[in-house]
């Protein structure tokens, strides 16, 4: 049976190479496609968790109520007893106050409502990755009157290094307070909602300006094991109400990110797709089985003349796209796993193209990245014999069908 | 004991919505070791019995039995275990298996026939390819050799399991008539050595020569019946 299905493979090399090589480029575009989404998801989420909440957020329950206000008297006091008890759980392994406030930036006449967010800068290189995304100049230092500035704000306002400008808030009493800044420091995260919208100053020197002694408006926290999060959160929940009874609330990324659902959501969408590549490629098998199934007519029917059971005759051509299937597969697999890993390292820079979308506000990087994994080659590579094999099942059955007595016609 | 009989056989084909009858009511015996050519102008019906013996095909009306067992009811896979332990055919456009050469091609329905023993199947093989002269031409394919010689692969093939039957459809239509003689002596040769019976069809009077029984068909029925 092998050699009879091994050969007939052989008997149309043109075909059969045709044939892989569509089955190849389909499991190639499914693997890099999946890889660049997974890597686009990760990066997106790993921002997103960075930058908005940590792991587990601890926040005034008066806070949570009026987020979107940024409601700065609602916020931890002796902020750092609080990081003290969550530090005593045993899967924390970070604690970062913060303080994220809204102003209006002022310079040179424009001014500009932004985000300023106080920060120990020390501790920074383990939350949002700020001492990485400096692209110019020097991270702020603490306790200074210094402040980083996003690149495509500083294009905005005209604003370089160097620069002194006025900050203008309130502070959590309602007055009114100003502060002069110098920018030590450009940052670029790659993220248009961020690089446009904010910066970071010392947390200590945030505090001055808002009048927040010794308090912050939130702390974030982070654990061993990320998928943990919703236990720790409700650990340290637990532990903060036999203090403060009910005044603090935790949030795991989980209950904060709407990214979250919307990712798992976006990953079943291009799940789909992924399906849809396999299965346009799989006509190509069924085509292709059916035209050498109906041109061996009589080579099928005299088997079957010879005693070849119907199941055995299926058996012959599912094993022929089996086979073709597996090495194609294989092909596209190299071929998938060696983009995707090249796009894991290099990746594609789209920034010139997010520029123009000023919408574009998810906290996603402009370089895209793929994740490779070993799971996902392996997976395509599986898919595509799968889907091989499922498309060789109705030109074996219509094999089956055929009479012996075809065999014995004059054509 | 008839090694093939038919009982009143009728068969119609349908061809589009119309029934065309093929055979209208045919009985005969076969006993074992006869060499039979069926004879008649096309459309007389003699592919249809050819087929209905070769258990390809099954009638419309009456019995057909292989052996004393009736095999008018059976199922496909069944008829492919008659077929497939008491049949060999021989066709008229020789039908060997493209991608297998003459040896593999005549070990196929040993290994359809479930014998294991490599060993064995090759000296059924051997033994039967030089009986029909190709000992010198196994390793060939079939589009490498003449048509003479690929009906003797196709006539090793038929024989290599020791059929009680076999069955060959205008077996000399397609070849000269020096080489279609050839064969005709080789399956009279074969047909005394192994005793295994052969029916042919066939309007080659050449063929009707060789004939020890000549069965002519007319419209579905049996005109004549004569032994030589």
């Amino acid at each position: 049976m092998l050699k009879i299905a091994l050969r007939n493979i052989l008997r149309n090399k043109r075909r059969s190479v045709l044939t892989g090589l569509s089955i190849a480029v389909a499991v190639m575009i499914a693997i890099y496609m999946w890889s660049l989404i997974e890597g686009v998801m990760d990066n997106l989420f790993d921002n997103t968790v960075r930058m908005t909440s940590g792991h587990v957020r601890i926040l005034n329950k008066e806070y949570v109520k009026r987020e979107k206000m940024l409601p700065l008297e609602a916020n931890i006091q002796g902020y750092k007893a609080v990081e003290k008890i969550a530090a005593a759980n045993s899967n924390v392994t970070l604690t970062a106050g913060r303080i994220k406030f809204g102003v209006l930036l002022e310079h040179e006449g424009s001014n500009k409502p932004v985000f300023g967010i106080g920060i120990v800068p020390s501790l920074e290189n383990q939350v949002s990755r700020l001492d990485q995304k400096i692209v110019a100049g020097r991270l702020i230092e603490p306790g200074k009157e210094e402040i980083n500035i996003g690149a495509m704000l500083a294009n905005e306002l005209g604003l370089k290094i160097g620069d002194t400008l006025t900050v203008v808030t309130q502070t959590a009493y309602g007055s009114i307070t100003a502060m002069n800044l110098t920018i030590v420091g450009v940052f670029s995260y790659g993220v248009i909602s961020v690089d446009k919208t904010t910066f970071f100053m010392p947390l200590s020197k945030a505090q001055q300006l808002l009048d927040l002694n010794n308090a912050v408006t939130e702390i974030f926290v982070f654990v061993k094991d990320m998928n943990k999060a919703p236990e720790v959160a409700r650990e340290i929940q637990a532990s903060l109400e036999q203090v403060y009874g009910d005044e603090y609330t935790t949030k795991s990324w989980r209950d904060v990110s709407f990214y979250w659902a919307y990712m798992r959501l976006a990953k079943g969408v291009y799940a789909v797709i992924y399906f849809l590549i396999l299965f346009l490629a799989s006509f190509t098998i069924l085509n292709t089985m059916y035209m050498s199934v109906l041109e061996r007519v009589k080579e099928i029917g005299m088997m079957k003349a010879l005693g070849l059971k119907d199941r055995q005759v299926m058996g012959i051509v599912i094993l022929e796209a089996l086979m073709i299937g597996t090495i194609a597969s294989f092909i596209g697999a190299i071929w998938g796993s060696g983009i995707a890993y090249y796009l894991s390292v290099e990746g594609i820079d789209l920034s010139s193209t997010f520029e123009q979308m000023d919408s574009f506000n998810f906290p996603l990087s402009s370089v895209y990245r793929a994740l490779f994994r070993w799971g996902i080659v392996f997976f395509g590579f599986c898919m595509g014999i799968l889907f091989s094999v499922a498309a060789s099942i109705p030109p074996s059955l219509r094999a089956a069908r055929m009479e012996p007595t075809e065999a014995l016609r004059e054509l | 004991m008839p090694i093939s009989r038919m009982e009143n056989v009728i068969k119609n084909y349908k061809i589009g919505k119309v029934e065309v009858p093929a055979l209208r009511g045919v009985s005969i015996n076969i006993d074992e070791g006869e060499f039979i050519s069926i004879a008649g102008p096309s459309g007389s019906g003699k592919t249809t019995m050819l087929n209905l013996f070769g258990c390809l095909d099954k009638p419309t009306e009456g019995s057909v039995f292989i052996n004393d067992q009736d095999v008018s009811r059976l199922s496909s896979n069944q008829l492919a275990d008659v077929r497939n332990r008491n049949l060999g055919f021989v066709f008229q456009t020789f039908n060997l298996i493209p991608v297998l050469t003459a040896f593999e091609n005549v070990e196929f329905p040993l290994v359809l026939l479930g014998e294991r023993s490599s060993a064995r199947r090759k000296d059924k093989v051997m033994d039967i390819l030089a009986d029909v002269g190709l000992a010198e031409l196994v390793h060939r394919k079939p589009l490498e050799m003449s048509g003479g010689q690929q009906q003797r692969v196709a006539i090793a093939r038929a024989l290599v399991k020791r059929p009680k039957v076999v069955l060959a459809d205008e077996p000399t239509a397609n070849l000269d008539s020096v080489t279609g003689e050839a064969i005709l002596k080789l399956m009279l040769e074969m047909n005394q050595k192994t005793n295994a019976t052969f029916i042919f069809s066939t309007h080659d009077p050449m063929v009707m020569n060789y004939a020890r029984r000549l069965v002519r068909v007319h419209d579905g029925q049996i005109q004549s019946d004569e032994r030589i």
